[in-house]
């Protein structure tokens, strides 16, 4: 798990687990400003997993920002570039809200849970 | 279609970036040389005048022949000592005069004199084989290209352009190199940016320090204006447009060429940070969703790109880059998966949306390869 409090007052942890060809990544606290960094570090252990796929849960994210969002589409960038595919899961509706008011709703395939992603991903890769 | 343009050698000096010319500067002593010239010139003529013509057993004229020699060659010698100052021209100038005083006789002293004194305001910093050599090197696209001409290899005729430079640069000298560099800069467009960064690969000291500094200079420029807009944010972190202008600032960074590839990916992300911030605080402005479309296309995620350009579309149908990048998913779509739907919808698509896309019927300035393929897909607007 990669956990830490750079911002004094927020905290964020990323829980790294797998399954089928996908590592999931679970999200816990604010993805928020510089707190981003543990995310992206998260997402470089979960590179040496040599997984193809990424499931980010988010259901336990607080706030959620420009940053952290920006932080989301940069992991969905560097798996495409490895023929990956990201899905996301458990977003809040104010997470719904931030991802519509920055478009990247058409981006990402949002399921409901975990559970959900992966079989939404076996579609995708079936 | 390319015009050549002349560069400046040496340093600029001063902002007005004018090229340097001879300076008013007159050794006096070039003057009685002048004088005594004109008064022998004038002389010789006089006593070639009185020579009879008829007379068959009349002496030939040496003594005037003499003079005119004599006052020719004080022409040159008044001109050479007068250029004291500027010993790489001086010579080349009383040669030019001297010849000119002994093919014109007085008229020809008189004429080389005033000569002289007119060429004072010449260019003196770069000798003409130099401009030329410049011209040969740097060309710029016309602002304004005749209609037949246009077309969609825009970008390839750009690159045309300006790589044959790169290859030759070794065989230009150090002025010329460093000349380049300058005009480039002048530019300033990414190419332009890029091939100085190239330049910065030169084997000669003096070339690559160079463009290192102009580099650094530029680098600099950048980050001072990021970090005022920076100081401003944290002074008012609740004025949208200053996001916006901060992420305006890191996409023109990142379209500037200045961009090392090591970093692109970074700078791509925190780019997107700055973006959806603003977007964040100021959700109304569609064009910012149309460059968040033009980011993705950046990093060759077209579809995604493509379908943020559509929701873009939904609010401000004008978009002309979110249009391009719509035309460029159904596109790459056919090209990909090799079927001919894709681009029926993509002409389709084109032909319905014409009536919002305005094309400017001519290229203004700063217009890029976006115009060319605008006028392919949605034609021009004829007002």
């Amino acid at each position: 798990m990669t956990e830490a409090n750079i911002q004094e007052g927020r905290h964020l942890s990323v829980e790294l687990s797998s399954a089928d060809d996908a590592s999931i990544l679970r999200v816990v606290g604010e993805l928020v400003g510089k707190q981003v960094a543990i995310f992206r570090r998260a997402c470089g252990q979960a590179q040496k997993e040599n997984f193809l796929h990424r499931i980010v849960d988010l259901s336990e994210v607080e706030e959620i920002d420009g940053y952290g969002i920006a932080g989301l589409v940069g992991l969905l960038a560097r798996r495409r570039r490895h023929g990956g595919k990201v899905i996301l899961c458990g977003l809040n509706p104010d997470l719904r809200f931030k991802f519509e008011a920055t478009n990247c709703d058409s981006i990402f395939k949002v399921a409901v849970s975990q559970s959900g992603a992966l079989e939404a991903l076996k579609e995708q890769t079936s | 279609m390319s015009r050549t343009v002349a560069v400046e050698i040496g340093p600029r000096k001063g902002a007005s970036g004018r090229r340097e010319i001879l300076s008013p500067y007159i050794n006096v002593l070039g003057l009685p040389f002048f004088l005594l010239a004109a008064i022998l010139s004038f002389y010789s003529g006089y006593l070639l005048l009185m020579q009879p013509e008829t007379a068959s057993d009349a002496p030939f004229p040496f003594w005037a022949y003499f003079l005119h020699c004599l006052a020719a060659f004080l022409t040159g010698l008044g001109v050479y000592i007068a250029l004291g100052k500027h010993e790489d021209s001086r010579l080349g100038w009383s040669l030019f005069t001297g010849v000119f005083s002994f093919l014109a006789g007085p008229v020809g002293v008189v004429g080389a004199i005033v000569t002289y004194f007119a060429a004072r305001g010449q260019p003196k910093q770069m000798p003409l084989t130099e401009v030329v050599k410049a011209e040969m090197f740097v060309t710029v696209a016309e602002e304004e290209e005749p209609e037949d001409v246009q077309s969609l290899n825009l970008k390839i005729s750009e690159q045309a352009q300006v790589e044959p430079f790169i290859d030759m640069l070794p065989l230009a000298d150090i002025q010329t190199a460093i000349a380049i560099v300058n005009r480039l800069r002048e530019r300033g467009d990414r190419s332009d940016i890029e091939m100085i960064r190239e330049i910065s690969q030169d084997p000669r000291p003096e070339v690559y320090q160079y463009a290192l500094a102009i580099l650094d200079k530029m680098e600099k420029a950048f980050a001072g204006e990021v970090y005022a807009l920076a100081q401003e944010i944290k002074e008012h972190p609740q004025e949208a447009q200053l996001k916006i202008d901060m992420a305006k600032l890191h996409i023109d960074y990142m379209e500037s060429g200045l961009l090392d590839e090591s970093l692109s990916d970074y700078y791509w992300e925190l780019t997107l940070s700055y973006l959806f911030e603003a977007k964040l605080a100021h959700p109304g402005k569609p064009e910012l969703g149309a460059d968040f479309a033009q980011l993705l296309a950046k990093k060759s995620l077209i579809p995604e790109a493509g379908r943020v350009a559509r929701e873009v579309l939904k609010k401000e149908p004008s978009l002309i880059q979110a249009q391009l990048l719509v035309l460029q998913d159904l596109f790459e779509k056919s090209v990909s998966e090799e079927e001919t739907t894709s681009l029926s919808v993509a002409r389709k698509t084109a032909l319905e949306n014409a009536w919002a896309v305005r094309v400017p019927a001519k290229r203004k300035p700063g217009m890029g390869p976006t115009y060319d393929l605008a006028r392919f897909w949605f034609g021009e607007e004829h007002a």
